[in-house]
């Protein structure tokens, strides 16, 4: 009873040392590394880099050319019409298209997707805004939808169901074939977007369904798109070129749905794992520019696609030299100070929880690290009591390493090996 | 005759904790009503002012929280209910008096620790319940089942700094107390700093996991001061 | 006759300081024991040591049949101890500290306490922490004496009492033990008022045990005589034979637990002329602090 005790507060320590002293001790190593953006410049047919590093950008072709702002501006005229066009500057044609700003604008969807929209813990009530507005223009709705047995409108004002509502959407979701409970629901309360395009709803059967409202009353697609049921989520697109309807997330690859038919194409990705990584996806009149990159792994992915989405080029972006050298010496230093680090919270999650990870040194250096703190360990035990350490202090402090051993000496060992030694509290 | 000594012994300790906690033990229950009547004036102004589907867009777009000044009331309940406790109980080497009754110390301080962590629970539980009552009155029980899910860590943090607080009063060596509230700072500042709701929804059971170990905690920090050792 | 508490070569040190060193007493069954001795000679550890406060870092120590440091409630129940400085519950009131021991102890006697309390003249209803220091000693020494313990331990009952308070409370303390055959263990560095009351004593000094005694038989043995001071008695030490050496104005004075004859003898070994020679008699004050000194 008294030894768990004891084990229980050593613990705790352990866990709030591992929490506090590897931040601290980073701040020593200077974290200034170099992240990059990828796009291809159609025109001159080669990517282009704009460096980010400690507030400063700068700019770079694959060739090593450096390159000025105006100079990237006109590489990248997509990316930056808005700019172009109030410097005059706009290209007659591009890699042989004539430019157009509308069709360039109309074809200019531009994606982001982060792992912390993935665990984003909601509310489970979803909004279906009227598609056809008319002259009042795209306006929240005065109600919010939640999927039970059944679809259930509840009133905002009277916090009431609107049973009628409720009803007949209920009723067109049945008639489709719809069944309940839903899996998954995708909806965009977003009033600023060009039109409205539904709510996208996975159906117990993994089938997806779109569901809009029109002039008040429901209009239901049923697809022949049946999802796997390691789907993530599925979220609903207003692209103005009006191609896709969707995307559907998995724990590996990324789907689109067509406007046609909500066929499902897949993203020419190399291994990409939305739970952990950021996706960006820019459209341009002539390509899709796919990258994903995770963090503090000085690694970005680019893939180049036609509008088909097949691919014409990959790009790894691997940081430089020295930048690796640097992350190399900080995950060398702490991983020789400390076996592992604790967070409550991390980029990639919304969710606060414990998350343990290593340091990514070599395993000689974290065992020279545990060797040196069970070394001192048994010797402040000699100093400090004149004998030395229990075994099950030993192993405590092998399994933690420094941690361990500040923790035993300041609260005093797990168990007596001499018999005037005071235990831990 | 032994149980009738126990029951006795028990009887007398509740008397005790009783006398400590029959006025002090309200205060947290008087700031409770105060936080529930700022949470409903809250929801039932923008309500009032701006219409139903204002408060709805407040609170599920943008995360506007009507029960945000309770964020740290069971911590500061967990930490007042100890002190309550344990201030009379370790000062002035009062703990002398405790070891001295004849009961298992251990068992006896239990009891003193399930009294405090009922009457903790007896107030978070009317928080939860009454939030989720409050908010079921303007919005969908789904909102209300966010919301419990929002107080649950600050709730959590109530047990924890009730337990660290105890532990603090309860050891004898100056650096150790400083050691024990540093390690409760960590846990408690981890669940009370996020914004957002339902921030803390898949690591409730680790720090459910976490305050259970601090309660087991106290176990050997009392033997140790009974032992004398520092 | 029944050993209720057993020392055997105690030791306990503090930050490398030796307390206790080699410790060793009994107290039996019946009577009223005295652990004296001067501040910091160790008394207050013996006693944390007896209650279990501490465990020693040598030695052996069972009260009433158990290691000190393992006291089991049933033991503990048998004991009453009445806190150096007279601690206790200050948030309650007289009566809700009543009722609340009340619960712990089966043979608890109620008049026993009130009859005590009832001679303060304050209220029931007052909070302990509103009582003067002599009010709050007759309050903690009631709830002692109600338990009916068999052995009954008063660490530094003295402290902080005055003349008045000390001897209210040694009157309360020597009827007690005569009507209810209670076992004493008290100690105290203000000795005067102990003469009367105490029937064995133990003092103690660098954390031994210098002296043990029944009360008359410390006044048979020891005793003291003065004599004219000269260049030869102002060099005697202490010996076996002279237990304390003193030179005030113009007499040295000699105390020891030996007849007149050897001390004379010793004396004489040490050249010292015995001029104006006379037996001075002891108080028990004098006697204590002769034997543990003044310094």
């Amino acid at each position: 009873m008294m030894l768990l005790s004891r084990l229980a507060l050593a613990l705790l320590s352990v866990l709030a040392l591992a929490k506090i002293l590897p931040g601290y001790v980073e701040q020593v190593f200077p974290r200034d590394y170099e992240t990059v953006l990828i796009a291809y410049s159609a025109d001159q047919e080669r990517l282009i880099f704009k460096h980010y590093r400690g507030g400063n950008w700068s700019y770079s072709d694959d060739r090593g050319n450096r390159l000025t702002e105006d100079e990237m501006r006109a590489a990248l005229p997509f990316a930056h019409i808005r700019e172009l066009e109030r410097l005059g500057r706009l290209p007659d044609e591009v890699a042989g298209w004539p430019f157009d700003p509308e069709a360039a604008a109309r074809h200019g969807t531009r994606m982001r997707l982060t792992p912390r929209q993935l665990d984003k813990p909601d509310f489970s009530l979803y909004t279906l805004m009227e598609s056809v507005p008319g002259v009042k223009g795209l306006e929240t709705p005065p109600d919010l939808f939640r999927m039970t047995d059944r679809i259930e409108f509840i009133d905002a004002a009277s916090n009431r169901i609107d049973e009628d509502k409720s009803r007949r959407f209920s009723r067109a979701l049945a008639a489709a074939g719809f069944t309940h409970p839903a899996r998954l629901v995708g909806d965009n309360a977003s009033t600023l977007k060009s039109y409205d395009n539904g709510a996208l709803l996975v159906d117990a059967q993994w089938r997806v369904f779109h569901l809009w409202q029109v002039n008040g009353e429901p209009r239901v697609t049923r697809t022949d798109t049946i999802l796997p049921p390691s789907v993530l989520a599925i979220r609903v697109l207003q692209p103005p070129s009006r191609e896709y309807h969707g995307i559907v997330i998995f724990p590996d690859q990324l789907l689109l749905l067509d406007w046609e038919n909500h066929i499902p194409h897949r993203l020419p990705l190399d291994g990409h794992r939305p739970a952990a990584e950021s996706f960006s996806a820019e459209e341009t009149p002539l390509h899709w520019e796919f990258s994903h990159a995770r963090n503090e792994t000085g690694v970005r992915k680019f893939v180049l696609a036609d509008r088909q989405l097949n691919p014409l080029l990959r790009h790894t972006w691997h940081e430089g030299d020295a930048d690796a050298g640097k992350r190399a010496i900080r995950a060398n230093s702490m991983g020789l100070l400390f076996p592992f680090r604790l967070e409550f919270h991390i980029d990639e999650n919304t969710q606060r929880s414990l998350y343990f990870s290593t340091f990514g040194a070599p395993w000689p250096a974290t065992l020279a690290g545990i060797a040196a703190a069970l070394c001192a360990y048994i010797l402040w035990c000699r100093r400090r009591h004149g004998c030395l350490p229990h075994g099950l202090d030993l192993l405590f402090v092998l399994l933690t390493g420094w941690f361990g051993a500040i923790t035993l000496a300041v609260l005093g060992p797990l168990m007596r090996r001499c018999p005037d030694l005071p235990i831990s509290g | 005759m032994k149980n009738m000594h126990a029951t006795q012994a028990v009887r007398g300790l509740l008397y005790k904790e009783w006398i400590k906690l029959r006025y002090l033990g309200l205060v947290p229950f008087a700031l409770l009503l105060v936080g529930l009547g700022d949470s409903f004036y809250d929801m039932h102004g923008m309500k009032s002012a701006n219409g139903g589907l204002s408060l709805w867009n407040a609170v599920i777009f943008r995360s506007h929280m009507p029960f945000e000044p309770m964020r740290y009331l069971p911590l500061f309940s967990g930490v007042w209910l100890a002190a309550v406790q344990f201030v009379p109980e370790c000062f002035n080497r009062r703990l002398r008096l405790f070891f001295h009754l004849p009961v298992n110390e251990h068992k006896a301080l239990f009891l003193i620790l399930g009294l405090g962590a009922g009457l903790l629970s007896a107030l978070v539980g009317i928080l939860c319940l009454a939030q989720a009552c409050i908010t079921s009155l303007f919005m969908p029980a789904e909102a209300a089942r966010l919301s419990i899910l929002t107080l649950a860590p600050w709730c959590l943090a109530g047990f924890i700094a009730y337990a660290a607080t105890a532990l603090i009063l309860i050891e004898t060596s100056p650096v150790r107390r400083l050691w024990h509230g540093g390690a409760g700072t960590v846990f408690v500042l981890a669940l009370v700093d996020a914004r957002g709701y339902g921030s803390h929804i898949d690591g409730l059971p680790w720090f459910g996991l976490i305050a259970a170990l601090w309660f087991a905690t106290i176990s050997n920090v009392l033997d140790r001061a009974k032992r004398g050792s520092s | 006759m029944a050993t209720l508490v057993e020392c055997d070569q105690l030791r306990h040190s503090y930050a490398g300081k030796q307390v206790l060193d080699g410790l060793s007493f009994q107290v039996r069954k019946g009577g009223i024991y005295g652990l004296l001795g001067k501040n910091g000679a160790g008394k207050t550890t013996t006693i944390n040591i007896l209650m279990g406060f501490l465990e020693p870092s040598g030695g052996r120590c069972r009260v009433l049949g158990d290691p000190s440091h393992r006291l089991r409630p049933e033991t503990r129940r048998k004991i009453g101890l009445l806190h150096e400085g007279f601690t206790q519950h200050d948030f309650m009131t007289i009566a809700e500290l009543e009722k609340f021991y009340r619960h712990f102890y089966p043979h608890w006697r109620p008049e026993v306490f009130t009859q005590l309390v009832q001679k303060l003249q304050v209220p029931a209803s007052r909070r302990l922490s509103r009582l003067s220091f002599g009010q709050r000693s007759q309050v903690c020494l009631g709830l002692v004496m109600a338990q009916l313990p068999e052995l009954m331990i008063l660490d530094d009952y003295s402290m902080g009492l005055d003349a008045g308070y000390r001897r209210l409370l040694l009157d309360y303390l020597h009827a007690y033990a005569q009507e209810h055959g209670t076992t004493i263990l008290l100690t105290s560095h203000v000795v005067q008022d102990l003469e009367r009351l105490m029937d064995h004593m133990f003092i103690i000094q660098n954390g031994r045990l210098l002296y043990s005694a029944e009360r008359g038989r410390f006044f048979e043995s020891f005793r003291q005589w003065r004599f004219q001071r000269s260049p030869q008695s102002d060099r005697l030490e202490k010996t076996d034979v002279l237990t304390s050496v003193e030179h005030i104005g113009k007499h040295s004075i000699v105390c020891s637990f030996h007849d007149e004859a050897q001390v004379r003898q010793a004396l004489l070994q040490k050249d010292a002329a015995l001029e104006d020679w006379q037996e001075i008699p002891l108080g028990f004050e004098d006697a204590f602090l002769n034997l543990t000194g003044k310094y």
